[in-house]
């Protein structure tokens, strides 16, 4: 093969030296520090490794704050005790223990199993004896020195929800870390025992929230007396940085309120211009305190086990069926594909529909009479809308349910976001068998009652597009970190919705609520001009859910809502007047004195449920 | 090998007696002189070590008995095979840090290392050959995009510190095949220029590390005033580096500029990385001119000598041993590596001088690298200490390169 040239070797020669020069030159560079070291430093090393042995204590970061849009805190830290064994007197672990029983209820066989655990993961760190020690226990070890000279009482930041039950699915909350977290996120400073963000925006925001732990390094003699700091070798811990929500705190607490007596629901306020949450409800809920201290077992189990569910977030994860408020989408897809004339009157409503030999009922009894699109809408007349889906395109709804930002995931920053479903020919063909199934399905997907599912959130949006002239907005509750803005004001236009598919949808939903023959028509507000399309969704476990989507003011958009609330009944009759309350609030229109929930007479109108705030 | 005489003795012994010293090591990490909470006497790495040691003379063997004309004429095939393992490497999970190793029963591969072998043999291969002068650029293109991909994936394992190694490894490589030293500087002057300014702005805060560099730049750019043409570029390359910079960094978003800054200056680590080179400053200072004695050292049982018996083995030779042990072994390292050097101006191959050589810089950079690390002068990589460090595949790789360089010195004369 290739041969060296002789001119080659005569440049290697010189070469070779250079690199033997450079290589002896480099290594003495290392002998010359090994001689700093072992011999000019040697006392001072070698003082360390004598009796004298270095301490490091590490100094947790306090977690980042949590504030509204306003700059109201709704998460912030208090101060907790823990009762600390430093590492060098591990072996007394026992007697102490033993000791301390004598004075204070303690389970011992417990401590000796965490203590078990924290020396195979974390040994050489002080283990907390008692973490977040109560004051009678704070207090006796402090009195009690002679008795328990090892002890050491710690102070510690502990995360507070402010407000207790609230906004607990939005903020989430934290828990003592996992293995399997630790083991994915090597070499970013969690130990054992580390408290990290579990669900909600204290997960999504876990790298900021954190902060980095800093540490004193002490120099200790052996009978444990501190000899002094190492200034060089302490590092101050940085504290997590401040997160602010889109999240108007008033709204949230106003309007879990409203939905509170009703057991289970969810609700989304949503900015409709660029999509910034104002409000995300979901009830029943818990108090995020009781995870920060450490949950204990038995309540843990009483949450995960009720049957009302209440660690499920209802508005993220939660999918149901849409009801009429699906109508707004049915609408949109009738005019899209010409399938109707607004001003023609297709269908006599005699409450009941005929197809195939299949009777569907239009939900009022006595039915509506003539229907055209207005009237169709804002009466919610289901008869006019099966008469639309004998001549629909399964496709053609799906396709414009999807433009809709249905049946994906919004790409909301909060985790676990429920996609939902929206069926197309694709989907029924796997699910029945090509050509198994029937038109039949659209009749009932157009009234929102078939396989189609959607989340509160994703109904929030679609009240949205409506709302500022036709544009996907990106959902997101992060408005600033640190004082940064951090908002993703991303929207998309639908491509298909036309200015005057707009003009007709704004029409039909405000007649929803200001037509003398609207199902929201007992939730109008004088003064304010609203829209929105109430909803009745079945549903095979029981009482119908009440559903309204809506935005307000009518004529200048400026928030949407989606609120749907559980078993409670027809959507005019709570979800309706619920929305109109929170309007109520939210732009402040209500008199001086009156007070925010108030029940009184039953609404006219629909199943008899009750209703609040009705005038 | 009708000259028998020209077998390199003094390379195998020094390999040997390395050897010896890593077992002996890894024999006293496990084996505290008082009986503390780390587990005594335990044997599991020392049996591992020695299966190895079996496993790495076979190598040896290997590098020796086979032609060098095999490898050159297989180079590409190992080095496909390589970059197959680094790729297979990313899909496997499990055990800790798992993306670094493939696990064959208790023992586990680490194939970056033995991309280093393949690696040596294309670059030797791209850039020997007949002709040259008017080519020698687009062999150096040749042999910098050969080792693209091998770096890419071992970032993505990640692993900095041996990504960066395989990256140091080529320049002596391409100044023993003809690039000049100034030229290898002027590539790389842009690059520390970014590290700098980044080290002296957003991590310590220090900017006289880049100022130096600086004016240090001007000197060499007058100092080869007469070719005008590569002095202007290095100074504008730089300076415009500098300059564009900042602009550059702050169209980065805030997230992506962390974790660059994650990336050099792995921050939350710190706390314990600055524990860990404390406490082996202290294992290395109090073991003194003569050390503490073989087994006897003190700083090694305690639970914050981290990754002893692997990375920071050094320390523990350096207490144990002491100056005069921890010369011993520099000195051994220091006549291997020379031993290299000579075998590769000796050898008549294009191709086996070339691999000597990247065997000499591969030595000079674990070693260098490692040691500079354990006594707090080199940022925590994770680079093993060869022959010494517990860890299977360096040790093979180290005695096939051994066995390569014996190779050498009796098949010097074939081409």
């Amino acid at each position: 093969m290739a041969k060296r040239d002789p001119r080659d070797e005569r440049r290697g020669k010189n070469r070779v030296q250079k690199l033997v020069v450079l290589t002896v030159l480099l290594i003495f560079v290392l002998v010359g520090r090994l001689f700093y070291l072992q011999h000019i430093k040697y006392d001072y090393y070698s003082q360390y490794a004598q009796e004298n042995q270095l301490q490091r204590e590490r100094i947790i970061a306090p977690r980042g704050l949590i504030r509204d849009r306003h700059g109201t805190p709704l998460v912030d830290n208090v101060p907790s005790f823990d009762i600390m064994l430093p590492w060098r007197h591990r072996n007394a672990i026992r007697d102490l223990v033993q000791d301390l029983c004598a004075y204070m209820p303690l389970d011992s066989a417990r401590v000796f199993e965490r203590f078990e655990a924290w020396s195979r993961r974390n040994a050489g760190a002080p283990f907390p004896l008692i973490p977040a020690a109560n004051k009678f226990v704070i207090s006796f070890v402090r009195e009690n020195v002679d008795l328990f000279p090892q002890l050491r009482v710690e102070t510690r930041a502990t995360r507070r929800y402010r407000n207790g039950v609230y906004a607990a699915h939005l903020l989430g909350y934290v828990g003592e870390v996992s293995d399997q977290f630790l083991f994915e996120n090597q070499n970013k400073g969690y130990h054992p025992g580390d408290l990290v963000g579990r669900t909600g925006i204290e997960n999504v925001c876990e790298e900021f929230l954190k902060g980095s732990d800093g540490q004193r390094v002490v120099a200790v003699n052996a009978s444990g007396t501190v000899l002094g700091e190492l200034p060089l070798l302490s590092i101050p811990p940085q504290p997590g940085k401040e997160v602010t929500l889109t999240i108007d705190a008033k709204a949230q607490g106003v309007l879990e309120e409203l939905i509170d007596p009703w057991g289970a629901g969810a609700a989304v306020v949503m900015d409709v211009n660029d999509g910034a949450i104002i409000a995300a409800v979901s009830l029943p809920q818990f108090d995020p305190n009781s995870f920060a201290k450490g949950i204990p077992q038995a309540e843990w189990d009483r949450l995960y086990k009720a049957p009302e569910k209440p660690l499920f977030n209802r508005f993220l994860r939660a999918t149901y069926p849409p009801g009429s408020t699906f109508k707004v989408i049915s609408t949109f897809a009738a005019l899209h594909n010409r399938l109707v004339n607004p001003r023609e009157a297709i269908v006599y409503c005699i409450a009941a529909h005929r197809f195939g030999n299949r009777i569907f009922k239009c939900w009022k009894a006595g039915g509506h009479g003539y229907m055209n699109l207005h009237n169709g809408f804002v009466q919610s007349c289901d008869s006019y809308y099966y008469e639309v889906a004998q001549v629909m395109n399964v496709d053609d709804l799906a396709d414009a349910a999807r433009e809709f930002g249905l049946g994906e995931k919004t790409g909301v920053d909060l985790q676990n976001e429920a996609k939902g479903l929206v069926p197309d020919r694709k989907y029924y063909n796997k699910r029945f068998g090509r050509n198994k199934w029937t038109q039949g399905l659209v009749l009932n997907n157009i009234i929102g009652q078939g396989e189609v599912l959607a989340t509160v959130l994703q109904m929030c949006r679609v009240a949205a597009v409506v709302a500022n002239g036709g544009y996907l907005v990106q959902p997101h509750v992060i408005m600033a970190v640190e004082g940064e803005d951090a908002r993703v004001v991303a929207r998309k236009k639908v491509r298909s919705l036309s200015q005057s598919a707009v003009d007709n949808l704004r029409r039909v939903m405000k007649g929803v609520v200001h037509d003398q023959d609207g199902t929201a028509r007992s939730s109008r507000i004088a003064g304010l001009a609203a829209a929105g399309k109430t909803g009745t969704a079945q549903n095979p476990h029981g009482e119908d859910h009440s559903w309204f989507i809506g935005y307000a003011p009518a004529d200048d958009p400026e928030i949407a809502i989606a609120l749907v609330v559980e078993n409670a009944g027809h959507g005019g009759a709570v979800a309706a007047p619920i929305t109109k309350q929170f309007y109520l609030n939210y732009f402040g229109l209500l008199p001086p004195d009156s007070v925010v929930t108030q029940q009184t007479a039953d609404t006219p109108g629909f199943g008899g449920g009750d209703s609040e705030g009705e005038e | 090998m009708r000259l028998k005489g020209d077998f390199d003795w003094l390379v195998l012994i020094t390999a040997s007696v390395l050897c010896i010293v890593g077992l002996g090591l890894i024999y006293s990490v496990f084996h505290p002189p008082q009986n503390g909470y780390a587990e005594p006497g335990d044997n599991t790495f020392f049996i591992r070590q020695l299966i190895w040691l079996a496993i790495g003379m076979v190598a040896l063997f290997a590098g020796f008995i086979v032609p060098f004309r095999i490898f050159e004429a297989l180079a590409f095939v190992f080095y496909g095979v390589g970059i197959v393992l680094l790729v297979a490497v990313l899909f496997v999970k499990g055990g800790p840090q798992a993306q670094r190793w493939i696990a064959i029963g208790p023992m586990r591969l680490q194939p970056s290392e033995f991309m280093k072998i393949a690696l040596l043999f294309v670059w030797a291969r791209v850039l020997s050959g007949q002709r040259r002068g008017s080519d020698r650029s687009q062999k150096v293109i040749a042999a910098l995009a050969l080792s693209v991909i091998p770096f890419l994936l071992i970032l993505r394992q990640p692993d900095l510190g041996t990504a960066m190694v395989l990256f140091v490894i080529i320049f002596p490589v391409l100044y023993w095949r003809g690039i000049k030293g100034y030229q290898i500087f002027f590539f790389l002057s842009p690059l520390v220029t970014i590290l700098l300014i980044i080290y002296g702005e957003k991590i310590t805060s220090n900017p006289w590390p880049f100022g130096i560099y600086i004016v240090f730049i001007f000197l060499v750019a007058y100092w080869k005033r007469s070719d005008l043409k590569a002095s202007l570029s290095l100074v504008v390359a730089n300076l415009g580096t500098a300059l564009i910079f900042p602009f550059v960094w702050q169209r980065l978003k805030v997230y992506q500029q962390d974790r660059i800054l994650n990336f050099l200056d792995p921050g939350a680590n710190r706390l314990d990385e600055g524990w860990q080179v404390f406490q082996s400053k202290i294992a290395i200072g109090s073991g003194g001119l003569s050390g503490k004695g073989f087994f006897l050292g003190t700083q090694k049982a305690l639970e914050f000598l981290p990754a002893k018996h692997t990375d920071f083995i050094f320390s523990v030779l350096g207490e144990e041993v002491g100056f005069v042990g921890a010369l011993l072994v520099l000195v051994l390292f220091t006549v291997l590596i020379v031993r290299a050097l000579i075998l590769g101006d000796k050898a008549k191959s294009e191709f086996a001088s070339t691999v000597c050589i990247g065997i000499a810089a591969y030595f000079f950079f674990q070693v260098f690298i490692n040691v500079a690390m354990t006594t707090g002068m080199a940022p925590v990589t994770g680079i093993p200490l060869p022959f010494l460090s517990y860890g299977g595949s360096s040790l093979v790789v180290s005695c096939f390169f051994v066995g390569f360089l014996l190779n050498c010195s009796v098949r010097w004369y074939e081409y």
